[in-house]
């Protein structure tokens, strides 16, 4: 039986090793290391090759022009790593200076309400960022003490905005006969009819439940173009309750519906991503592809047509937001720099780098841009800021709801659920999470 | 998990042919076999299909996808994808890191595995089918579930942000599968054959070493395989230990390059090709040792 004794005395062992192990853990907070005092950690995710990347790697350099005596690590990792890790990442002892995060209540909130991210509001008025971010740019970057957007302290800082456009084959176009670009509802259906009768798909759509993101928007486009602000943000913030059984849910829903049945968004949706969609316009199989900027670029070195840009016709509302995030850690050592960073990618030179490379500055000049199709992006961008006339994206409100949403998108595309089921469901969902969300 | 071990496994019994004298086969039979043959090759170009796409969407342009799709074959061959990938990836450091991390593991992992199995399977200890289900429950737990304990037990020991922490996490982890795998394997070993070295006046280690370990040599080297692309593959725990860029490994390198609303496919295809091919040529070379080790192990 010596066996047995060795095999206890392991046992043994092993669990004064892991008990040990764990005690450390919790009491090894006191040499919380500050350490990292001359190091100036930035943490994000933008690929070096887009409008964003291109103009924080100028910020970069103004930074270290004007801070000589820092060292700046610069870090690039990935969207998805935030989002898992964040968390982890912000309540561990090593943590960077400044990081990029993603909006919205399950995650940007979820960080601040759990103190792990630094209120920014004296900053903010300060340095007078609330003049550079303003309106529904800045609504994503507030939360109050649920971590619930809208209002409470400022959490992050924006350097850039998205919205959702209609990009146009111009030859698919005008071989259908059309010249103009609708200016209602009505006339863009008619337009469409045209394009069904030519054979064309009018627009590029997709419905898989993993990344099939086009049917989503395209139905939250159409109960953005009949809503006013105050419906949005009911829905979006946790507000005042939401009736879905009544307009604009309703007659959008309807109207999306309508647009399956007619064959406006294409067959066979349910098993396409985003990316498939996208092919399938720059191949010139259909007319127009629902999508945001984030494409910008690709159609633009990739399309061997003509083409343009519009937003949904006679739409009172469109969908869009501000885009990332920088947040200070609040476990930060170098929280003056975190500040002067934030500074400085709000600056004008970085604002009009990000531009000039298509992407949505909010403190840019578009005066500047040379191309015209550029200009012309972030005009429209700049207009319906100024308008106030932003209406996010549809799976912000409460946890859970961009699976939710996708796989009823993805149902209704295959005409197994009609508009009427669907709102019932989402009713339920989301008053559900509104439960959970506003104690 | 557990299939692609069995199958491998079942190799290392001597198989006999069912039939050894030759008799001429009737016609019917040929067709019969002919038909097989092309049911296995088309089976074969179904499992080789997504491997070639992504070879030919590794090396063609951006435009070329965008424009003719990714079933088409390309225009012209080009090397911008694999450019791009290792102008925006630092890949030799991955590529180290990956390497250093899955071979460590691999080894480790078996083992430790080795040792605790010997315990188990041959000492026979009390309550070692108990310690058998908790070893594979270690395996069986979702990743998720034990992220915060690992994260601070990196933290800790002054291991987060290093290769260390994963080559420990996984050491463990593969080991405590190897331990489950190799004792049930060990239970196997006719009893005779240890007593008869008992007599002789072996010691544990011996019997270990000089009887036990060189039996169990093609299970073990299955599970080294299995363990170096196992761990190779890991992703959730490596991304959660390794946040800093310069010891990432090459599957999270792989995912910086995907946005929120784009994916350079191209580019992607590239570097999942430069990322498969380490795995690809160690499981090549090993195939042929492991077929060596498994004929070794049947004249026995």
């Amino acid at each position: 039986m010596r066996s047995t004794r060795r095999l206890r005395t392991g046992v043994v062992a092993v669990t004064v090793l892991g008990l040990s192990g764990f005690l450390a853990a919790c009491g090894g907070d006191s040499e919380a290391g500050d350490n990292s005092g001359d190091t100036f950690t930035i943490v994000q995710y933008e690929d070096p090759t887009t409008a964003q990347g291109q103009g924080w790697a100028k910020a970069v350099e103004i930074f270290k022009e004007d801070h000589p005596d820092v060292t700046v690590d610069f870090q690039q990792t990935s969207f998805d790593a935030v989002r898992q890790n964040a968390k982890i990442l912000l309540a561990g002892n090593d943590v960077p200076d400044v990081i990029e995060f993603n909006k919205g209540n399950a995650d940007g909130g979820q960080l601040a309400a759990q103190g792990l991210l630094e209120p920014l509001t004296d900053e903010v008025s300060e340095r007078g960022w609330d003049e550079k971010v303003t309106g529904p740019m800045a609504a994503f970057a507030r939360y109050d003490e649920n971590g619930n957007a809208g209002e409470g302290e400022w959490y992050g800082i924006p350097n850039f905005g998205e919205y959702v456009m209609f990009y146009y084959n111009k030859d698919v176009f005008e071989k259908a006969g059309i010249t103009e670009i609708p200016t209602d509802l009505d006339g863009f259906e008619a337009m469409m009819d045209k394009l069904l009768a030519q054979g064309v798909t009018p627009i590029s759509s997709s419905a898989s439940t993993s990344q099939g993101f086009n049917q989503m928007w395209v139905w939250y486009s159409l109960v953005s173009a009949l809503a006013d602000r105050d419906q949005i943000d009911d829905f979006m913030f946790l507000r005042d309750d939401v009736d879905f059984s009544a307009d604009p849910w309703a007659e959008g829903t309807e109207t999306f519906a309508q647009w399956i049945d007619k064959g406006y968004v294409g067959k066979n949706l349910g098993g396409l991503s985003y990316e498939q969609a996208t092919v399938n316009f720059l191949r010139g199989n259909t007319a127009m592809l629902i999508w945001n900027n984030g494409e910008f670029a690709r159609i633009t070195k990739d399309a061997s047509f003509d083409w343009g840009t519009f937003t949904m016709p006679g739409a009172n509302l469109v969908m869009g937001s501000s885009g990332h995030l920088w947040g200070v850690p609040a476990k930060s050592d170098n929280k003056d720099l975190a500040y002067d960073w934030i500074e400085t990618t709000l600056s004008p030179e970085v604002q009009n780098v990000i531009g000039k490379n298509g992407g949505l500055p909010l403190a840019g000049d578009p005066s500047q841009i040379d191309d015209e199709r550029v200009r012309a992006l972030s005009e429209r961008f700049n207009e319906l800021v100024d308008q106030d006339a932003i209406s996010y994206y549809p799976d912000y409100p409460v946890p859970g709801f961009l699976d939710f949403i996708q796989s009823n998108m993805q149902a209704m595309s295959n005409q197994n659920e009609n508009a009427s089921e669907y709102l019932e469901k989402l009713q339920a969902f989301y008053d559900e999470g509104k439960e959970s969300q506003v104690p | 998990m557990s299939i692609p071990s069995d199958t491998a496994l079942s190799r290392s019994r001597p198989v006999r042919p069912a039939e050894k004298r030759r008799r001429r086969r009737t016609p019917r039979e040929q067709l019969t076999r002919w038909g097989v043959l092309a049911v296995v090759g088309l089976m074969a170009l179904a499992t080789a299909l997504p491997f070639l796409l992504l070879v030919v969407n590794a090396f063609r342009s951006g435009t070329d996808y965008s424009t003719h799709g990714p079933l088409s074959w390309p225009e012209a061959w080009t090397l911008e994808s694999v450019r791009g990938y290792l102008g925006r990836v630092d890949y030799p450091v991955a590529l180290w890191n990956s390497i250093l991390i899955s071979s460590v593991v691999a080894v480790v992992g078996v083992v430790l595995g080795l040792l605790a199995a010997y315990s188990i399977g041959v000492g026979r200890v009390r309550g070692g089918g108990g310690l058998l289900a908790v070893l594979l429950l270690a395996t069986m737990l979702p990743q998720e579930a034990l992220i915060y304990p690992l994260f601070y037990g990196a933290q800790a020991t002054g291991t987060l942000n290093t290769v260390w922490s994963v080559i420990i996490v996984f050491s463990v982890l593969q080991g405590a599968f190897a331990t489950y795998l190799l004792s049930s394997v060990m239970a196997t070993v006719p009893v005779e054959l240890l007593e008869a070295a008992r007599l002789d006046g072996a010691n544990r280690r011996q019997i270990l070493v000089r009887i036990v370990a060189p039996l169990l040599r093609p299970t073990m080297g299955v599970l080294v395989v299995f363990f170096f692309i196992w761990t190779w593959n890991e992703f959730y725990i490596p991304l959660v230990l390794l946040s800093d860029p310069a010891s990432q490994t090459v599957p999270i390198a792989l995912s910086t390059l995907r946005g929120q609303y784009s994916i350079d496919i191209t580019v992607l295809n590239a570097g999942s090709l430069l990322s498969l091919l380490p795995t690809l040529v160690f499981f090549v070379i090993f195939q042929r040792t492991l077929s060596r080790g498994v004929t070794a192990g049947a004249v026995k």
